[in-house]
């Protein structure tokens, strides 16, 4: 029976997140696959379960009934937007292009799904309540949350451990919990699975989308060649969620491009969307958002495309979770140990120093191999026998992707270098996650470059084939 | 494309390998969830509680085995804070074995069994 409240929990948010991606992504001419439709609604449901546990907290403590009624009222309004946005036409067929390469590498992605699937499985009854940062981090807030009832403003009390963390996922195993009515293991693991699963399924089809199906597959393999990815899907870490909604957001205001453009709009704030859950997810997330505004603004201002009906939508989607991540930081937040009791002259000093520089080069270095395996080699070798695609629109989003992903790596160092804690147990607690944050929107940049076999086989001048769906620029 | 192929399937058959050579459940049953079960008639005794003390059975927290014990226990008794302090008016200890290790100013106000016990600041 609990397994039953625990699906109807994780569904409801997830149908109305289904009705909000098909409201906002219309255009029938750039029909999404369905890998990709799948990937954003289960990712965007938790995100969602997250905010309407926070406005049940806030409305009576977090009550299950309460919880139920704000599930039940997102839904509504998630289907009054849909029936007023609900597609009209008829869909563009897709030009599919099933060959023996396709055929092959999918029997290839599927075989890498199922042991990613058997090792989350063995690593799950190892550790149903995850590994450590789980446990003592987010599951433990998702108790408080859950169990005070009235009091769960507790759960952010400075004597805790990271209160200053964003509380998307906690809030999302909390708001399984009221449905489940007691807290179970079985709930952070459901979400930790269908989060993983979402992130292969959304490179998978936004790839497919953009790039063709072979590309999509490529990208897929891509995901589950990082053993990184396969040990930490079970740990229940909010990295996972984080590269997902990083993902998400990268992907969305691609294709917000390639839509007609009276649809434009809408997808953008989806993206803008994902962005919020981004920051509501982890303070990385803030980062995020940050250099998504200056990578689009760089760009806007190099291809004089500055478009503040755009930006608007974008900060229209956005301005929900942003209002969110803020009053939860100005109310509930402790300050972050990067800000407390530090002076100017502490972070200057450090930032002068350069053995600070090379052990953070030296520590990077080393882990990429570690946390990605041999496909960090491969990718780079693939991509340079592949050569660039001819496709213009593509080589842009892919640049503009490139640009937001060294921002992020600009950031990351940029902590590493000032931050007050002892830099090499720094490094060696925490420079996997934000590789494996950073790693799908990578792969998935890189893809996105790299022409298609199609492009390969044929010699330069020569149109290449028909394999990608129709795109249309505003 | 072989060699992106390749790569993927590494992982893959390194889980078949391990789980070959380990089995499923390699480290018996789950030591949190054993953990949690046995706090769980404390964690009952301090409802309506906020926050509660806390007595180390490994004499500090410095220790990875005293760390992991102490927010195994933050875990278990949530949504009570334990606070590493014995100056509450109640504070847990577990597993500490020798009576005379307990303050001079607590007492034990119940005892949950198997070094498990609540303690309170002792009344004159």
């Amino acid at each position: 029976v609990s397994g039953l409240r625990l699906l109807v929990g994780l569904a409801l948010p997830c149908a109305a997140a289904f009705l909000l991606v098909h409201a906002c992504w219309r255009d029938r001419t750039v029909p999404a696959p369905a890998t990709m439709l799948v990937g954003l609604t289960l990712g965007l449901g938790h995100g969602l379960a997250s905010c309407t546990y926070w406005l049940a907290l806030l409305a009576g403590g977090g009550t299950p009934l309460v919880v139920v009624a704000v599930d039940i009222l997102a839904l509504l309004l998630a289907g009054t937007l849909w029936w007023h946005r609900r597609p009209t036409g008829a869909r563009a067929k897709r030009v599919r292009s099933s060959n023996g390469v396709d055929l092959a590498l999918l029997v290839v992605v599927l075989i890498a799904a199922a042991g990613a699937l058997a090792a989350f499985g063995a690593n799950a009854l190892d550790s149903p309540h995850g590994e450590w940062d789980a446990w003592a981090i987010w599951n433990t807030r998702a108790r408080f949350l859950f169990l005070a009832g009235g009091e769960w403003r507790r759960a952010f009390s400075a004597e805790l451990m990271h209160t200053n963390y964003p509380a998307l996922l906690p809030a999302a195993v909390a708001h399984a919990w009221a449905y489940m009515g007691y807290a179970g293991p079985a709930a952070p693991l459901a979400i930790a699975l269908t989060f993983t699963g979402s992130l292969v399924l959304l490179i998978g089809g936004a790839l497919a989308c953009l790039r063709g199906q072979t590309h999509g597959l490529l990208g897929a393999a891509c995901l589950l060649a990082a053993p990184i990815l396969l040990q930490r899907a079970a740990w229940q870490y909010a990295d996972i969620p984080l590269a997902f909604f990083l993902l998400a957001t990268v992907t969305l205001l691609i294709v917000a491009d390639r839509v007609a453009a009276a649809e434009q709009p809408a997808a953008l704030g989806l993206a803008g969307c994902a962005a919020g859950f981004a920051a509501w997810t982890k303070n990385e997330g803030a980062l995020f958002v940050l250099a998504v505004i200056v990578a689009r603004a760089l760009f806007a201002v190099r291809t004089r495309t500055v478009d503040l009906r755009r930006a608007a939508a974008f900060g229209l989607g956005l301005a929900p979770l942003a209002i969110l991540y803020v009053s939860f930081k100005l109310a509930l937040a402790p300050p972050s140990y990067l800000l407390s009791d530090q002076r100017l002259m502490d972070y200057l000093l450090r930032l002068a120093d350069p053995a600070r520089y090379v052990t953070i080069a030296g520590a990077v270095g080393t882990e990429l191999l570690r946390s990605l395996g041999v496909i960090v080699i491969v990718l780079p070798i693939a991509a340079v026998l592949l050569g660039r695609t001819r496709d213009p629109d593509a080589r842009q989003a892919a640049a503009w992707a490139l640009l937001l992903i060294l921002l992020m790596a600009v950031g990351y160092a940029g902590v590493y270098l000032v931050t007050p804690l002892d830099l090499a147990w720094q490094l060696s607690h925490s420079l996997d996650r934000l590789i494996l944050q950073l790693w799908p929107c990578s792969a998935f940049a890189v893809l996105l470059l790299c022409a298609d076999p199609a492009e390969w086989r044929q010699r330069p001048g020569v149109e290449p084939g028909t394999t990608r769906p129709a795109r249309r620029r505003s | 494309l072989v060699l992106i192929a390749g790569a993927a399937l590494i992982p893959a058959l390194s889980v078949v390998q391990q789980l070959g050579q380990e089995g499923w459940q390699r480290g018996g049953e789950d030591p949190l969830g054993a953990f949690d079960r046995r706090l769980a008639p404390l964690q009952q005794a301090l409802r309506g509680e906020s926050a509660v003390g806390y007595l180390p059975p490994f004499g500090s927290l410095e220790s990875p085995s005293g760390a992991a014990h102490f927010y195994m226990t933050r875990f278990a008794l949530a949504p009570v804070i334990v606070l590493n302090d014995v100056q509450q008016p109640l504070v847990v200890a577990d597993g500490v074995g020798d009576p005379n290790r307990l303050p001079a100013h607590l007492e034990v106000a119940r005892d949950f069994g198997d070094g498990l016990v609540l303690l309170r600041t002792r009344t004159r």
